[in-house]
């Protein structure tokens, strides 16, 4: 297999990971007799470079994978790497054309619907508008006087 | 040079420097702005535009960031809990929709003891007081965005934005003092958009709609389209005077408002057509007659169910090319669920509350309007040595009894001129049964038709326009005089303009106070009294007492006998009753032989029970307060990076940037096992960053 090392930088849950290239095997082999395609163990020829890498693509899968331990030296001159699936990178075309409803998104938030993150300090502020004018300020005109008497 | 947030300028704790910003003002074409200034500024030496700010004293005043931009746009940032009521976000200021708000501002500062001179360092030009030490007034001559401090990277992004319309998308959404403008009926255009389109028509051929259809032309009309509802013939109905492009000759008239048309089930004369509107194909003239005439005339349209309406053709055009109709005008109201079916199920909406048109007065007795010159008049012949007055009075009031006072059925004393709340007419004399006492210049009431206290208006301005503007977050409040505190819905009122009238009975001094939002009645409340009723007698200063403690005691509106009455007790026989009254009022005690069970009884009076009695409710104040009451909320910096915030956003998740975590994902799985589908479901539930 065609094994192509990266030394990655993100954070897991990004989608497109920061990688940069440390190394590519083309002769590597499968370490075990079997293995999930989401978890393989492989071997390659020993390179010194290789031993930065974090993070792996396996041009025959076609997916990208997290190193889940350091790569181990083995037989004196091989190099054993065990991997697990980055179902993110690996599907970042399909997940980016995936329709979906958010319920929380950086770019597109809906200010109207309240935020379970954000707790209430404990104070209150009073804020004040006042109508300054008023009709009840009047200094004539005001008393009526009820008479019994002709119209 | 460009700034990045925040910045901080070092200030002296000798020298604290402080900025306020204590007014907006709108330069919607009026010179407002030349009075008025944005923020007091203070130190020697300072660039505001630079710098920010830090108040050192305890009373909270705001703290102002500027950004000096390379791309010609500023903004203010205050903090949240810097948003005083001082900081006006309501309809009197404004951003005209499409314009960014751009600030014009240039400044003089001088060291101390030195003369003002000109900026150099990229400011915002405007004009500017004497820059001294202390209060310094800066004034722009023109609107400037105001971006909370938790929007710091949305102003940030404002200024920075790469073009006009990036940077008023953030505009309306986070600006706190942006407006949406008004259109100009009589000069703006407005794109109706029509996926069947319309083809033109010469007279006499009739073609067939569904072959003329194109689905990419826009009707313009000059006058902003009017959906109406016809209760006569169910219809509903857009008219659109005036098309221009794209005519349809069909049922064409001259006069300016088009007619009700009629509709037809799918017919177009002989023509089978299903569309989302129809329309007769004959052209008439105004008389109704056939006019063969071509031009452009007014016509209307028939719709049968929603059409979104845009304001521009750009919108339109967009959505005609994503099936996104959501910029239209309308388009909440039809996802709601407005939509209008033939025959349509929905009545009007109301616009106009009308009010009652107030209560009689009686034909045996008179009341009479008049200042405090005029009861004193009154008072003092009755007191006085010659006994003219009281002489006639008897007279002519036998019916009465003995005392001639029992002519005197109340007098009350108002808060307001009593002139501007019933119809009075001038004269200078009154009548005390037959006898006409003059010289005295009073105003008699001779109409109670209603007109109203106007205690004011307000716009209730949203101060978040978020979640936060809203119950538990952001409560409202209102005083109303002579009523006191009252707890409103804030969400009734936001965003309207809240009237409140005051409806008073002067004869019982009880009223109602209304609010109204756009002129729609949404709260009332009773009030237990305005007016003042003065005692005129020993018998009735009890009486009176009785009524203002009783009131007090929360046992109002009824008549009270026994242990429960009120300190004072009354002797003699209580006086006629109270007639008229917007509130129904029990009817008066029979005048009759002093008894001892009516000793104990109080004047029934017509009250309702409220918040203050007597002349309590005239110490407190006389004008309209509102009060939000907020929640500090405590708002992480990286809130919206790390975690996002509340969405609901339905579409292509590659739309979107940064942190996403999903409800629900619709996925082409092809080619993936279970194991990542279901790793991949789970990322997409707790969130990634895209």
């Amino acid at each position: 297999m065609n094994v192509i090392l990266y030394y990655n930088s993100s954070d897991p849950r990004v989608l497109s990971k920061a990688i940069s290239q440390v190394g590519e095997a083309g002769h590597a082999t499968q370490a075990t007799d079997s293995f999930l395609i989401e978890n393989p163990v492989l071997l390659m020829d020993y390179n010194v470079d290789y031993v930065s890498a974090n993070y792996f693509y396996i041009e025959e899968f076609g997916r990208y994978y997290y190193m889940t331990e350091a790569p181990e030296i083995v037989n004196g001159n091989q190099l054993r790497i065990t991997g697990h699936i980055d179902v993110l990178m690996s599907h970042k075309a399909a997940i980016r054309n995936a329709d979906i409803i958010a319920n929380r998104s950086a770019s597109n938030n809906n200010p109207y619907i309240p935020d379970n993150m954000i707790g209430d300090q404990g104070t209150l502020q009073h804020y004040i508008r006042s109508i300054s004018s008023t009709p009840f300020n009047a200094t004539s005109n005001n008393y009526v006087l009820h008479i019994a008497g002709k119209n | 040079m460009a700034y990045e947030l925040p910045y901080t300028y070092e200030t002296s704790e000798e020298n604290p420097d402080k900025v306020t910003v204590e007014n907006f003002y709108t330069c919607d074409q009026n010179e407002s702005y030349k009075d008025g200034f944005l923020i007091r500024g203070a130190g020697s030496g300072l660039y505001p535009v630079q710098g920010q700010y830090k108040d050192y004293e305890e009373e909270a005043v705001s703290v102002s960031v500027f950004e000096v931009s390379q791309t010609g746009r500023y903004c203010i940032i205050v903090p949240s809990r810097e948003y005083q009521n001082d900081i006006q976000c309501n309809s009197d200021v404004r951003l005209n929709s499409g314009e960014e708000g751009l600030l014009l501002f240039t400044y003089k500062y001088n060291e101390a003891g030195e003369e003002p001179r000109e900026s150099t360092a990229g400011t915002i030009p405007g004009t500017i007081g004497t820059y001294d030490s202390k209060d310094t007034a800066y004034a722009f001559t023109t609107n400037i965005p105001v971006f909370k401090l938790e929007d710091k990277q949305k102003a940030h992004d404002y200024v920075y934005a790469a073009n006009t319309q990036e940077a008023v998308a953030i505009l309306k959404e986070y600006a706190i003092n942006y407006q949406e403008a008004e259109f100009d009926k009589d000069t703006e255009t407005y794109y109706i958009y029509n996926s069947y389109g319309s083809a033109s028509y010469t007279r006499g051929e009739i073609g067939t709609p569904q072959s003329q259809v194109s689905r990419n032309i826009i009707f313009r009309a000059n006058v902003p389209p009017v959906l109406y509802f016809d209760e006569n013939t169910f219809q509903v109905y857009l008219k659109a005077p005036a098309i221009v492009d794209g005519y349809y000759s069909s049922n064409m008239f001259e006069a300016e408002n088009c007619p009700v048309q009629d509709y037809v089930e799918g017919k177009i004369g002989s023509i089978d057509y299903k569309g989302p509107f129809y329309s007769n194909i004959d052209r008439r003239d105004a008389a109704g007659l056939a006019n063969p005439e071509d031009g452009t005339y007014n016509y209307g349209f028939t719709w049968i169910s929603n059409i979104n309406i845009f304001g521009s053709e750009e919108d339109a055009a967009e959505a005609l090319a994503t099936g996104d109709y959501s910029k239209s005008s309308n388009y909440y109201d039809i996802q709601a669920g407005n939509t209008v079916s033939h025959p349509p199920t929905f009545g009007q909406k109301e616009t106009t509350t009308t009010f009652g048109g107030g209560s009689f007065l009686s034909p045996f007795i008179q009341s009479y309007v008049m200042s405090e010159t005029g009861v004193k008049n009154i008072a003092d012949a009755f007191y006085s040595n010659d006994t003219t007055l009281i002489d006639n009075i008897k007279k002519g009031l036998e019916l009465f009894g003995a005392s001639p006072f029992e002519a005197l059925v109340g007098l009350w004393v108002f808060p307001f001129d009593v002139t501007n709340m019933v119809t009075t007419s001038p004269q200078t004399y009154v009548y005390f049964g037959s006898y006409q006492h003059t010289g005295v210049n009073v105003s008699k009431v001779i109409n109670l038709a209603a007109n109203y206290l106007n205690a004011g208006s307000v716009f209730i301005a949203p101060l978040f326009k978020s979640y936060r503007d809203f119950e538990p977050y952001t409560s409202l409040s209102v005083y109303l005089p002579f009523v006191g505190w009252q707890k409103l819905d804030i969400a009734t009122y936001l965003n309207h303009t809240v009237n409140i009238r005051y409806y008073v009975d002067i004869y019982t001094g009880s009223g109602i106070v209304v609010l109204l939002a756009d002129g729609v009645m949404v709260d009332y409340f009773t009030v237990a009294s305005i007016g003042i009723q003065l005692p005129l007698t020993g018998q009735n200063m009890s009486e009176y007492a009785n009524s203002a403690l009783n009131s007090l005691l929360g046992v109002a509106g009824g008549v009270v006998g026994g242990a429960a009455s009120g300190a004072m007790v009354s002797a003699g026989n209580p006086a006629g009753a109270i007639i008229g009254g917007l509130i129904g009022g029990a009817a008066g005690v029979a005048k009759g032989a002093f008894d001892m069970s009516q000793k104990a009884k109080p004047k029934d009076l017509n009250r309702t029970k409220g918040s203050y009695s007597g002349g309590s409710g005239f110490y407190m104040p006389r004008y309209v307060i509102f009060r939000y009451d907020i929640h500090d909320l405590i708002v992480p910096n990286n809130l919206t990076s790390i975690y996002g915030r509340p969405s609901s956003y339905g579409g292509k998740l590659g739309n979107l940037s940064g942190f996403v975590s999903c409800d629900t994902v619709k996925l082409n799985t092809n080619g993936m096992s279970e194991a990542e589908i279901n790793e991949l479901s789970s990322l997409l539930q707790s969130g990634i960053y895209v």
